[in-house]
């Protein structure tokens, strides 16, 4: 015998070649990858949107709607997460004013929210100046007109009996005697003059050295020299208002959105080229004793003068003057009489 | 790599990628609004505390004035330039001078707009507020809308003159306002309103246009320390002595860079007298409810109120009753009795002085006659020249003498004039049947109508104011239709077509008088003839020292002479009772319209024959009997005066003013148609004595304006304004015009061929045929009135045009009333669009009856 038995040694495995990526497996990865990109931009877009300025243009006189309007509108502005910034845009003669003062301060809790930037398109008088205060920023061209800080008011009356009904109390039909109405419209001058002098003292650009006395004269001051006195902050338009918003909200990237647009909502402008008339229409159709916030280069509209006495009317002091109805004479038996042509 | 761990890398690596983007805008989101810090300014402390209501403090009582034996003069408030000033705003005013003794009155506008055809057009009132003032206090102007003509500015500086007082505000919160034109008044007496408003933003009575006065001067130092506001006030300047004056935070809207304004002061003319007497402020609502109550702005009040009482007026006798003292004696000429009709008169007198606090007594010629100061009265004394130059040194204290002279009239050449053959007597003017007759005929008188029978008697015309002497006679109508229709038609119609000149009718009146046509004359005129040898007649002539000679039955006299310091005397002169009459009617009208006056001597012209002069309104205040025949003295063998009865009293006017020569009215007509039923109309020729005045106009139950046959025919200016015054003021007008203006449309003029009756007003077509009835041919075009009148006039249709004429239906004859009117006065207006001398001689009498039972229905 062999000592040598046979012993089985197992053969060696053969080596196992590497995996490889094929390439359409890179290429189908590639594409994968690209897709979830796509994807997460998207979703990006849609959970967090890139943070937007939003631009409020306000070209109106106030009034109830236009003022509800905008506070509806301001109050979706605000719990928008989507704006980080607002530029109101102002083109306003004033109104009402008390919707202004509604405007103001829902433009203050605005801001208590995030930036607000008021730039003036033109004109900002009275209660549009008043808007304006409530901004982080005021900017306004150099040849735009602003403040325009009072109250104005038919002329008071007198208490007097009403033949066709009684009332509990003397003031019941007039809601004050002709010095309590006369007050009252400086009350509201006072609050106006008060709210606008403490917004412009603390603004931290650009604050008020004019004297609250002189700003109570309710002069109305163009952008340049409003920059001088402290009215408003600077001279610039939209693009510069929406710098300064962008930076009191420390964007570096953002986007420009139409916030009436953006909400869904419809854009509040009215009046334009007929700004005047639409505020006399306003006037006209305001409310016995109402105190309007509204820029005095309006008139009021007058009493119409009958067609017969045209010819008499005579302008004072420069403005269109009516002689009014209340001393035309009455009509008479006589005149009733007149050929139908002479009449008016 | 294993495939595995690559596809779980790469699994890996699209979980970065798909939630990467998103987790990294939220961190970034996060940063900017961390970033943003709200900025923090402090609640504003805004005061609105409402005023307190003040404790009610008691008004002060009122004092009674006393030591205040006559009436003073008013206080006259010019509201006639139409200033936008409310009566009742001067209630405080009136008071405050009430406490003073002095009442207040409005002078009240009574110029139409209408009429005014521009601002500047606005018509002269000089003469009425010479009326306004005589008597007066003081004048007070605020800001009248209109301007002041030079001849009013001249009436106020002679009133200032004579110590009256004037207090001129303009106001720039008062809607008439304008300082310039306020100004016109103001600047002659050296102030000026300047056209700024003040303001005062520091210390204001709750509005920074309500201004404190800080200063107060000469009359107004007692004021010194009152806080006093104007409510709405500008600055004065002028040669002024300041009075008020501003606070010195007080600035001008206008002149910037300046304080201590003056608001009142005191200015006048010193060549003028006027100085001192004139003061100006610029606020009147300090002077008003509620304003007035405010602060010391009372103590301003009372300022005012003593300085517009304090005028020591110089009267003059065109202030009547104001020179004479509390007790007065009505001396009469004694060289005849005094009559009924006297004593009217001396009791118009005695009311008219017992309304300014007088009383009056008669007394005795001796009084006048021996110069004494009759038992502490001033006189009145009534008398012809000749009395008044034998008993007292009047005339010949003024250096008057009477002269009279015969004067030999030249004789004149006859005209064509037809003649009167009546041989009823011409009827004669009631109140002056004893005048010698004028020697040269008036030229204004109506020319006679020829007769071929003797007219019916028509009564005596009783004369007002310059009344048409009756010589009017009935006329046929168709005589008058066809001498119309000669004349075009009124200048108001688009298309005037003359017609051709007809020939004279003959034999179609019956019993009545034939017109003279205006275009040819009538047949049976009269050819003139060579008058008789003139007369020689006296005529009495006043003749002063310098040669001046007045016709004495032409002029009329006041004297006003003092008897002693305390005494005066103040004569009504005149030739003739007449006269004398119509100076008693000035006096207590203060109407010296058309007279010199001087302080101790007025002149006034007086017409004979006519009653009274032109321009004298008698007695609006006098409950005169209608047609004012009243004499004084009357004598024996006067003729009664008219009836008594204003119920029934008619007032024709013959509108002649703008009619051609020679041409003849229908008013004469009217007239007698009145007569035959019965009525004393009046007739007034507005040729020969103007347009009456509305208070005049107010005397009559019915008035009728004709012009209809006038080939200038139409109600327009003057006539217009007085005919519409009239009836606003709730008078019954006819309107007998071919174009009345009232009522008319708009359609051209066209011929009236036919007429026929309505049935709205079935009283006034009475007894008339519903036929149509025809009209003579050839009359002129006439303006159709409306059709379509508005509800509230009232309209109703007695006449329409028939269906023969052009604008058929078209009214002819239309009534209006003013019962649904706002405030009815009783006004009636009727319109008779055609003259009544076109209707038949049949139908003519019986619409005129039923037209005045209609008219003057209560």
């Amino acid at each position: 015998m062999t000592d040598t038995m046979n012993t089985f040694e197992p053969a060696p495995l053969p080596a196992t070649p590497p995996e490889r990526i094929s390439a359409w497996e890179y290429a189908l990865a590639a594409v994968v990858l690209a897709a979830c990109l796509l994807a997460g931009l998207a979703l990006a877009d849609t959970k967090a949107p890139a943070p937007a300025v939003g631009v409020l243009r306000f070209a109106s006189e106030i009034d109830f709607a236009s003022a509800s309007r905008l506070i509806d509108m301001l109050e979706a502005a605000r719990r928008d997460d989507g704006l980080a910034a607002v530029v109101l845009e102002v083109s306003s003669p004033g109104g009402f004013a008390t919707s202004s003062e509604s405007i103001f301060y829902a433009l203050l809790s605005l801001r208590e929210a995030k930036p607000l930037v008021v730039v003036v398109d033109g004109l900002a008088a009275s209660g549009g100046y008043y808007m304006a205060a409530a901004g982080n920023r005021i900017y306004a061209p150099p040849s735009s007109y602003v403040g325009n800080v009072g109250t104005r008011g038919g002329r008071p009356s007198d208490p007097a009996l009403a033949p066709d009904e009684l009332s509990s109390g003397p003031y019941k039909l007039e809601g004050g005697s002709r010095f309590d109405q006369i007050h009252q419209l400086d009350l509201v001058r006072n609050s106006f003059l008060t709210n606008v002098v403490n917004q412009r003292t603390h603004a931290a650009l650009n604050p008020l050295t004019l004297a609250p006395e002189e700003l109570a004269e309710a002069r109305i001051y163009l952008g340049s020299e409003a920059v001088a006195l402290g009215i408003i902050d600077g001279e610039g338009g939209r693009p510069e208002g929406i710098k300064a918003a962008a930076e009191l909200a420390g964007l570096t990237s953002y986007d420009i959105v139409d916030v009436p647009a953006y909400l869904g909502m419809e854009p509040i402008i009215s009046g334009g080229e007929e700004m005047v008339a639409s505020a006399q229409a306003m006037l006209a159709g305001a409310p016995p004793g109402t105190i309007f916030a509204l820029d005095s280069r309006i008139p009021f509209p007058e009493a119409e003068l009958p067609a017969n006495l045209q010819h008499l009317r005579k302008p004072r002091a420069g403005a269109d003057f009516t002689w009014r109805t209340g001393g035309a004479p009455a009509a008479t038996f006589a005149g009733s009489l007149a050929p139908a042509a002479s009449r008016p | 790599m294993k495939r595995s761990t690559f596809w779980i890398l790469v699994a890996v690596a699209g979980l970065l990628l798909a939630t990467g983007p998103m987790l990294w805008r939220y961190m970034e989101q996060q940063t900017p609004q961390a970033a943003y810090t709200p900025p923090t300014v402090p609640t504003a402390a805004v005061a609105a505390t409402p005023i307190p209501t003040a404790t009610p403090l008691a008004v002060a009582q009122a004092s009674v004035a006393t030591g205040e034996e006559v009436r003073r003069g008013p206080v006259v408030v010019d509201l006639a330039h139409y200033s936008a000033v409310e009566r009742n705003r001067f209630q405080p005013l009136a008071s405050a001078l009430a406490e003073q003794g002095v009442d207040l009155r409005f002078w009240l506008p009574t110029v139409s707009l209408d009429n005014v055809t521009q601002f500047s057009d606005f018509p002269d009132q000089s003469e009425t507020l010479q009326r306004e003032l005589s008597g007066a206090s003081a004048l007070v102007v605020v800001s009248p809308y209109f301007l002041y003509s030079a001849k009013e500015v001249q009436v106020v500086e002679q009133f200032l003159a004579d110590g009256g007082r004037l207090l001129i505000i303009s106001d720039p919160d008062v809607e008439s306002d304008a300082a310039r034109d306020t100004n016109s008044l103001a600047a002659p007496l050296n102030i000026v309103f300047n056209e700024d408003y003040l303001y005062d933003t520091v210390d204001n009575d709750e509005n920074y246009t309500y201004f404190f006065q800080g200063d107060f001067f000469d009359q107004a130092e007692a004021l010194a320390g009152s806080r006093i506001a104007f409510y709405g006030g500008r600055s004065i300047d002028g040669a002024v002595i300041p009075q008020v004056r501003s606070a010195s935070t007080t600035l001008s809207s206008l002149r910037t860079g300046q304080t201590g304004f003056t608001t009142g002061a005191t200015g006048g003319v010193e060549a003028g007298g006027s100085l001192g007497r004139v003061l100006a402020l610029s606020d009147f609502d300090v002077l008003t409810d509620p304003y007035v109550a405010r602060h010391d702005n009372r103590r301003l009040l009372a300022f005012v109120a003593e300085f517009l009482a304090g005028g020591e007026r110089n009267h003059s006798i065109a202030d009547f009753p104001a020179a004479l003292g509390k007790e007065v004696a009505l001396v009469i000429d004694d060289s005849a009795p005094v009559g009924a009709q006297g004593l009217v008169k001396a009791a118009e007198l005695q009311r008219v002085l017992e309304l300014s606090g007088r009383q009056m007594r008669l007394g005795p010629t001796t009084w006048v006659s021996n110069s004494i100061a009759a038992d502490g009265n001033d006189l009145i004394y009534v008398a012809s020249y000749e009395a008044a130059e034998r008993d007292t040194p009047l005339l010949a204290d003024l250096g008057l003498s009477l002269v009279t002279e015969i004067v030999t009239p030249t004789a004149s050449a006859p005209t064509a004039t037809p003649a009167v053959e009546s041989d009823s007597p011409a009827p004669a003017p009631a109140t002056t049947p004893a005048e010698t007759p004028a020697t040269t005929p008036t030229p204004t008188m109506v020319p006679e109508l020829p007769q071929t029978t003797p007219a019916p008697e028509i009564p005596p015309v009783t004369p007002g104011a310059a009344d048409v002497t009756a010589t009017a006679t009935v006329v046929p109508v168709s005589r008058l239709a066809q001498a119309q229709a000669a004349t075009p038609a009124p200048t108001e119609t688009p298309s005037p077509a003359p017609e051709a000149t007809p020939e004279p009718a003959t034999g179609e009146s019956t019993g009545t008088a034939e017109a003279a046509a205006t275009a040819t004359p009538a047949p049976d005129v009269t050819e003139p003839v060579a008058p008789p040898a003139p007369t020689p007649t006296e005529q009495v002539y006043l003749v002063r020292e310098d040669g001046i000679r007045l016709l004495a039955d032409e002029t009329q006299l006041f004297v006003q002479r003092a008897i002693d310091d305390e005494h005066k005397i103040l004569a009504v002169l005149g030739e003739s009772e007449a006269a004398i009459n119509a100076g008693l009617t000035r006096l207590l009208t203060r109407d010296l319209t058309g007279c010199l006056i001087q302080d101790e001597l007025v002149i006034c012209p007086y017409v004979p024959g006519t009653g009274e002069t032109s321009t004298a309104a008698p007695a609006a205040a006098a409950q005169a009997p209608a047609g004012e025949s009243a004499t004084l003295p009357a004598k024996d063998g006067d003729p009664a005066p008219a009836g008594d009865d204003s119920s029934q009293a008619i007032l024709i006017v013959d509108d002649n003013r703008n009619a051609a020569e020679g041409e003849i009215g229908e008013a004469e007509l009217y007239a007698a148609l009145l007569a035959a039923a019965g009525y004393q109309p009046t007739l007034w020729s507005t040729n020969d004595s103007g347009y009456p005045a509305v208070d005049k106009l107010q005397e009559y139950a019915w008035i009728i304006w004709s012009d209809a046959i006038y080939s200038n025919s139409g109600l327009r200016g003057q006539a217009l304004q007085t005919v519409g015054d009239a009836i606003n003021a709730g008078a019954k007008v006819t309107v007998s015009s071919r174009m009345p203006f009232f009522g008319v449309s708009a359609e051209p003029a066209s011929p009236i061929v036919d007429v026929v009756i309505g049935s709205d007003v079935p009283e006034l077509v009475e007894g008339i045929s519903s036929e149509p009835i025809p009209l003579p041919a050839g009359l002129p075009d006439v303006v159709p009135l409306n059709s379509d009148p508005e509800p509230s006039t009232g309209a109703r249709i007695a006449m329409r045009r028939g269906p023969a004429s052009k604008a058929g239906e078209a009214p002819v004859l239309m009534v209006y009333s003013d019962e649904n009117f706002d405030e009815p006065k009783g006004a009636k207006l009727m319109l008779f669009g055609m003259s009544i001398a076109w209707l038949p001689d049949d139908l003519a009498p019986k619409l005129v009856e039923s037209m005045a039972a209609f008219m003057l229905a209560e």
